[in-house]
């Protein structure tokens, strides 16, 4: 009889040879260019290439899932340099003016590899099989039937979660695809320049990286109690009353609460320093720039307490007095400022109470949002340049 | 005695059926972001992400509340 404890470590070690199909398709696909080229034009791909053969190696000596997954995640990597460096290129000419024709080219540019990811999924089916009998803490049945009854179980496990992560896949990369060329499509000049920017991309592309993984987290604690009922734990769940009576909170609530207030500032600082109360510049002459550097750094001050006490997480989570009197503070404080931008343009008390100037406002602010986004941005794009994260 | 009563609604399907239905809304409300973001509208391709994404993580609390309805009702049967 066939010791079935050597024939499972065989086969986890052999399977991993599925990987070399794989590698063995990209490096015939990068040959052409090698040969013309030179190994230096491409050297970011064939280095990776050539770490995933090493890894695959490694894995079947080990058969360890950990580092056959780092070998299929540096594969497909090694496709993503070409279009990588094609998207800084686009974006720099976009930025210098010069508009040149864009092609998708990764989104049906990656090659999966496909033997190797079926691969996976027998290498740790294997895994688990072998490390349950190792410690016999289930029987390991030989049973054709039962065999073929486990089987179907781990498919209709299998299937839906490989599709739904495809399905994410697929949303994620033409959903920042998207955002990359509709800079050539957006005519404002606020909105060209957010779009442009690689920050943005690398930013929206965290952000989305991070919500799926907590989605996908999230489903499989949703999962495991369909498929393993437990009176005791879903009792334990459901009598504990804050698991139940959950305020809503959205995700990134964090982020989007230190946006908001981004967001708010410069709007506040405006209708209050701006138009509302105009700082006076009657100082000694000597003294001009002192003050005027301390008035500066004063209404900076004033103008983000503001706009982090509105933001507070308690304001945002439900209703409260501070809220209200938020939301009527703001219109009173549109409505002076209107008023006053009014009576500047020369109308009289009774009409400018009557008809503020909501039209000059919105312009202002509007110029000061433009402004504002500008300098973030370029602040951001070069602080993270100099940090090496954006291209 | 009021005459109006509510049906008592009991068991998880109903939950598991709110958790679909909220499932759908939110796939919808994905798809309209991509939609959104062909048509160069940036900000409301994000905004209508963002509002996919919450109505996602919510429907998959109802499913987990669901599922845990589910476990109390496999295992307990008709004792509680």
């Amino acid at each position: 009889m066939v010791n079935l404890r050597y024939a499972l470590a065989l086969l986890q070690r052999a399977v991993p040879g599925l990987v070399f199909i794989d590698i063995a398709v990209r490096a015939l696909s990068i040959a052409p260019e090698l040969l013309s080229a030179g190994p230096t034009a491409l050297s970011a791909e064939l280095f990776l290439v050539a770490a995933s053969g090493f890894l695959a190696v490694l894995s079947i000596a080990t058969g360890s899932p950990a580092i056959y997954s780092v070998t299929l995640a540096l594969l497909v990597v090694s496709e993503l340099p070409i279009s990588l460096q094609s998207a800084a290129h686009r974006s720099l000419a976009l930025r210098t003016g010069y508009l040149e024709p864009v092609e998708l080219d990764y989104l049906g540019g990656i090659r999966v590899p496909i033997a190797g990811i079926a691969g996976l999924f027998l290498v740790l089916a294997f895994d688990a099989y072998s490390t349950a009998y190792r410690h016999r803490k289930r029987e390991v049945s030989t049973n054709l039937r039962e065999v073929l009854k486990a089987f179907t179980a781990f498919l209709t496990v299998l299937v839906p979660f490989v599709s739904a992560s495809v399905a994410l896949g697929i949303y994620y990369t033409s959903l920042l695809e998207l955002l990359r060329e509709s800079s050539q499509k957006v005519s404002a000049e606020f909105l060209r320049v957010l779009t442009i920017s690689p920050v943005t991309h690398v930013v929206v592309a965290a952000v989305l990286l991070y919500v799926l993984i907590r989605l996908v987290d999230s489903s499989v604690d949703t999962l495991i109690p369909f498929l393993a009922p437990s009176r005791k734990i879903s009792l334990s769940f459901l009598l504990e009353k804050k698991n139940l009576d959950r305020v809503f909170t959205p995700p990134l609530l964090g982020t989007v609460l230190g946006l908001a207030a981004v967001l708010f500032y410069p709007a506040i600082h405006v209708i209050l320093f701006d138009v509302l109360v105009e700082l006076p510049t009657l100082a000694p002459a000597g003294l001009e720039l002192v003050l005027r550097v301390f008035e500066n750094v004063a209404s900076l001050l004033v103008t983000s307490l503001i706009a982090y006490g509105i933001v507070d997480r308690k304001i945002v989570s439900g209703p409260s007095r501070r809220r209200v009197i938020c939301a009527v503070a703001a219109l009173i404080l549109v409505y002076a400022s209107s008023v006053k931008l009014s009576l500047l343009r020369g109308e009289s008390l009774l009409k400018s109470l009557v008809e503020p100037d909501f039209a000059g406002l919105v312009k202002i602010l509007e110029k000061t949002y433009s402004n504002y986004a500008y300098y973030l941005l370029t602040f951001i794009e070069s602080l993270t340049r100099f940090l090496g994260v954006a291209p | 005695m009021s005459r109006f009563r509510i049906p008592k609604v009991r068991g998880f399907l109903p939950l598991l059926a709110l958790g679909v239905a909220v499932l759908a809304v939110a796939i919808v409300v994905l798809m309209w972001s991509v939609a959104y973001m062909e048509r160069a509208m940036v900000a409301t391709a994000l905004i209508s992400g963002l509002v996919g994404f919450s109505l996602l993580s919510a429907s998959l609390y109802i499913l987990r509340l669901a599922a845990y309805a589910y476990g109390v009702e496999a295992e307990g049967g008709s004792r509680s």
